[in-house]
């Protein structure tokens, strides 16, 4: 408890840090988002003609 | 050297960029992911309180990485922006297109981090001072980097106008620098500063290279990642593209 | 000259002949510097110390109101594409929407200011000097946005994106700007800020004019 409570600084500290790795997870994950569209986008082109 | 460069020209072929890079982007993020956690973790459980900061300046852990990777990341846009206007090589622009997303986020990860260790580091989340002004300013111009791209329809005129508001804004960053360190030498001196710091003890030094070299890392993957989404993206219609989305897919 | 002196009597020509969108800047920076004025003006001290920040953004946010027409007309009615195709007519036109541009929105708002000083019961010399320094920061205000015009010229929402654009760079200047108001208003030594004002204006001044035609170029092929 000690160790979350941090002197009353706990609460800036983990915030920031949740924030944060959520933030950079969203920054990672995007780029496959994108790329698995775009691989479905190819490949309806590719059977469409 | 020559099969660097040889390595290098061919990296501008799409082809050969989008099935070579992508051990690359894997090998990136499990490095990057796996240090930042090991950064992250040492920071938060393995090293003793700050003499004056108390439990706070962990946040330092997060918020100097991002900070000093936002502004590189805008110094290679700018770069690339450079390298587009003189050579006109379509992968500085992807580059721009995938960095800018990325640097936007960190920057804005940067504020967040600032403002809430501020609080209660310094009494006050925000100050009007250089660096914080700068930060500010970056995150303006990574906005602006996304929304002209967004607007303007074709590629080429958007390659372009990005490349000049990244130099420009390049430019324009030192000059803000100095611009706000004079505007405030008008007021009373600051009695807090956020950028001046006593040289940081080795205990603390260990795990905060980790994490900007793993933020380093992790973002290259990001970027790459990215970047090789926009490759296929603007290639759709060539047979590479086709062959090589047809062949992957299990 | 023929290609500079044209453009030049064109551009002020068209603009006294639909004054409405030539009054609408600097009626903006009217009306928003006495609503300052009446706002804070009750109390002498806050009335010292707002009264040239607020003359400034205001001055800052009337050019951004005038910038996004700058290269409109131009555009819609196909002048601009001619004034690209030649190179030697590219730069005198170009200098000379420049020009007119900065006398028809800058220049009034240069000789509105000191007046309007007087609302916040600033002294002789600092009405002089922010009408001095209003002019460099006009001028540069109108340089920089003339580049972020010309890199959105014939998009269709371009309004809220040139703002987005022009907002960071018109910080240094307004900056130091204010700051060389103050610190005369202060009785301090300024010529540090305002040197470094002029410095930007002279950065401007060169590298402008000369960017500006390649930027309109390339936003104008299709």
């Amino acid at each position: 408890m000690d160790l979350l409570y941090m002197d009353g600084h706990g609460i800036y500290v983990w915030s920031i840090y949740a924030v944060g790795f959520v933030l950079l997870a969203l920054a990672g994950t995007y780029p496959w988002l994108h790329l698995r569209r775009v691989r479905r986008q190819v490949k309806n082109d590719e059977k469409s003609p | 050297m020559n099969i660097l460069t040889a390595t290098f020209h061919r990296l501008t072929s799409p082809e050969f960029f989008y099935s070579k890079t992508r051990v690359w982007v894997f090998c990136l993020y499990f490095l990057g992911i796996a240090g930042l956690l090991t950064g992250s973790i040492w920071g938060l459980f393995f090293v003793p309180p700050e003499k004056f900061q108390g439990d706070s300046f962990r946040i330092m852990f997060i918020h100097v990485p991002v900070a000093h990777l936002a502004q590189m990341i805008y110094m290679g846009i700018a770069v690339a922006g450079a390298i587009y206007l003189i050579w006109r090589i379509k992968m500085a622009d992807i580059f721009m297109a995938a960095a800018a997303p990325v640097g936007c986020i960190m920057t804005a990860l940067a504020l967040i981090s600032g403002i809430v260790w501020g609080m209660p580091t310094w009494g006050t989340g925000w100050v009007w001072d250089a660096r914080t002004t700068s930060v500010l300013v970056l995150f303006f111009l990574f906005f602006g980097l996304i929304a002209l791209r967004q607007a303007i329809g074709r590629r080429e005129r958007a390659a372009f106008a990005v490349s000049v508001l990244a130099i420009i804004g390049a430019i324009n960053i030192p000059i803000i620098k100095y611009s706000v360190e004079w505007f405030a030498t008008l007021h009373q001196p600051a009695s807090i500063t956020l950028t001046e710091q006593s040289a940081i003890a080795p205990v603390f030094l260990i795990p905060l290279l980790t994490n900007i070299a793993s933020m380093y890392v992790f973002a290259a993957g990001v970027v790459l990642a990215s970047m090789r989404a926009h490759v296929l993206e603007r290639h759709a219609q060539t047979s590479w593209a086709q062959d090589t989305v047809g062949g992957e897919e299990p | 000259m023929k290609p500079f002196t044209a453009t030049l009597t064109r551009d002020v020509l068209i603009a006294l002949r639909s004054r409405t969108e030539m009054l609408n800047p600097i009626a903006f920076f009217l009306l928003v510097t006495v609503m300052f004025a009446l706002v804070f003006g009750r109390d002498l001290g806050t009335r010292h110390l707002v009264g040239i920040p607020a003359i400034w953004t205001t001055a800052l946010f009337a050019n951004m109101l005038a910038l996004e027409g700058l290269f409109r007309r131009e555009h819609d009615d196909g002048t601009l594409a001619l004034m690209l195709i030649d190179n030697s007519v590219t730069l005198p036109s170009t200098v000379a929407k420049l020009i007119a541009h900065w006398l028809l929105t800058g220049m009034p708002i240069c000789i509105l200011a000191p007046v309007l000083g007087v609302a916040f019961g600033m002294s002789q010399s600092t009405l002089l000097m922010l009408a001095g320094t209003l002019v460099v920061g006009s001028m540069v205000f109108t340089l920089v946005g003339s580049v972020c015009g010309a890199l959105i010229v014939g998009l269709q929402r371009g309004g809220v994106l040139l703002t987005l654009l022009v907002f960071p760079l018109y910080i240094p200047v307004m900056l130091l700007g204010i700051g060389t108001c103050q610190l005369h208003q202060a009785g301090e030594e300024y010529t540090s800020h305002l040197v470094g004002s002029l410095a930007i204006l002279a950065g401007c001044i060169t590298a402008i004019p000369l960017a500006i035609g390649p930027v309109l170029r390339a936003s104008q092929d299709q």
